[in-house]
């Protein structure tokens, strides 16, 4: 690295107070405030969280039907209790976390295709009218779902290659200046 | 800019790309923040404008950083922007434009070599210089952008760059020999 560059860096001064109000201004964009939009999108969600997790538990606990097909609805009624909880925090907070949501993107896939292999898992053991029909909905989402989890490993497997191999690279770069400076 | 710092743009691209932005953001900030405020702050004429339009280009870059594929193209978008942020920042205050052409051009810019114990004259010589020698001398020192896009960034052919380089560093030469005279360093 050139000297004189680094030299003329220094130079200028680094207001700290700035400097402190740059880092903030950047952590809130990362939990921006909600528009009247967002809090009506997220409003939906947590409606529709609620009225899947009183259902799942009103199935799952009060509704005469298989073993089986409840435990389903408890997962399903479980899940949807928590997603309404993250949702609830979010909107009480008014900003929500990128961080987060793109965790709950990802974790939506695999909710989908647990219940999806729940439903199916049930059909197969206990062959009926019913739960065939029930199958074939749960072979539905399960076939979404898994392209859904294959193309998101295939994505994140490009990005794990391509970071690794510019790790090495820069792990290089960095032996091959130390090399350069001895010299 | 070196190889390393290339590279390291390439990551924080991928680490946006995989949902890590803070981690991202931080990254960015780690790498430019330094250089852009010493590129911004010879463009405008407060302290305080330089840091509103830093604060103004690290926001607009993490807002567009999503769109940016390659990496290596990220030095050059970030000093656009933060270009266009200074800009911005001189026509609210109508200060005195910062595109103005040079006609006369030369094959070869100034041979000029500065020490890093000269930085301190060299960093009061660049104020004294009008604005677009200033701004290519200083993005020239930087080292981060070639010639090539210091003349994409300002507008100008990459002839113009080098003759504004040229008639910077004979300006600072004939400033660092009067200091040197003067009786040398502060």
């Amino acid at each position: 690295m050139n000297k004189l560059r680094e030299r003329l860096l220094e130079i200028e001064p680094l207001s700290a107070s700035r400097n402190e109000k740059l880092q903030q201004e950047i952590q809130a964009m990362f939990e921006p405030k909600m528009s009247r939009w967002e809090m009506w999108y997220w409003g939906a969600s947590l409606a529709g969280s609620v009225v899947g997790a009183v259902s799942g538990v009103f199935i799952a606990c009060f509704v005469p039907a298989e073993a089986s097909v409840r435990t389903i609805w408890g997962v399903f009624g479980v899940i949807n209790a928590m997603m309404a909880v993250f949702v609830l925090r979010g909107m009480r907070k008014g900003s929500m976390n990128l961080r987060e949501q793109f965790a709950l993107g990802k974790a939506s896939v695999g909710v989908t295709l647990l219940i999806a292999s729940l439903i199916l898992i049930n059909a197969i053991w206990r062959p009926s009218l019913e739960n065939l029909a029930w199958g074939l909905f749960g072979v539905t989402w399960l076939v979404l779902a898994a392209a859904i989890a294959i193309l998101n490993r295939v994505m994140a497997a490009a990005i794990d290659g391509r970071e690794h191999s510019l790790r090495l690279e820069y792990r290089l770069a960095e032996l091959m200046e130390k090399l350069g400076e001895r010299r | 800019m070196t190889e390393k710092d290339f590279i390291r743009c390439e990551l924080l691209v991928l680490s946006w790309q995989r949902g890590n932005c803070e981690r991202a953001a931080h990254d960015l900030v780690e790498l430019f923040q330094r250089p852009l405020l010493y590129y911004v702050r010879r463009l405008v004429r407060s302290e305080e404008d330089a840091w509103d339009a830093l604060q103004e280009t690290f926001m607009a870059v993490l807002k567009a950083l999503k769109t940016i594929r390659d990496g290596r193209a990220l030095p050059a978008f970030v000093y656009r922007t933060a270009r266009n942020a200074a800009l911005s920042q001189q026509r609210r205050r109508r200060e005195e434009p910062l595109v103005e052409d040079i006609a006369e051009t030369v094959d070869e810019a100034a041979e000029l070599q500065l020490t890093a114990d000269e930085a301190a004259d060299v960093h009061r010589g660049l104020e004294l210089l009008p604005l677009p020698q200033r701004e290519s001398l200083t993005l020239f020192f930087l080292e981060d952008l070639s010639i090539a896009q210091i003349a994409e960034l300002t507008g100008v052919p990459e002839g113009t760059v080098k003759s504004r380089l040229f008639h910077a560093k004979r300006a600072l030469k004939r400033h660092l020999g009067r200091r040197l005279e003067g009786g040398g360093h502060e």
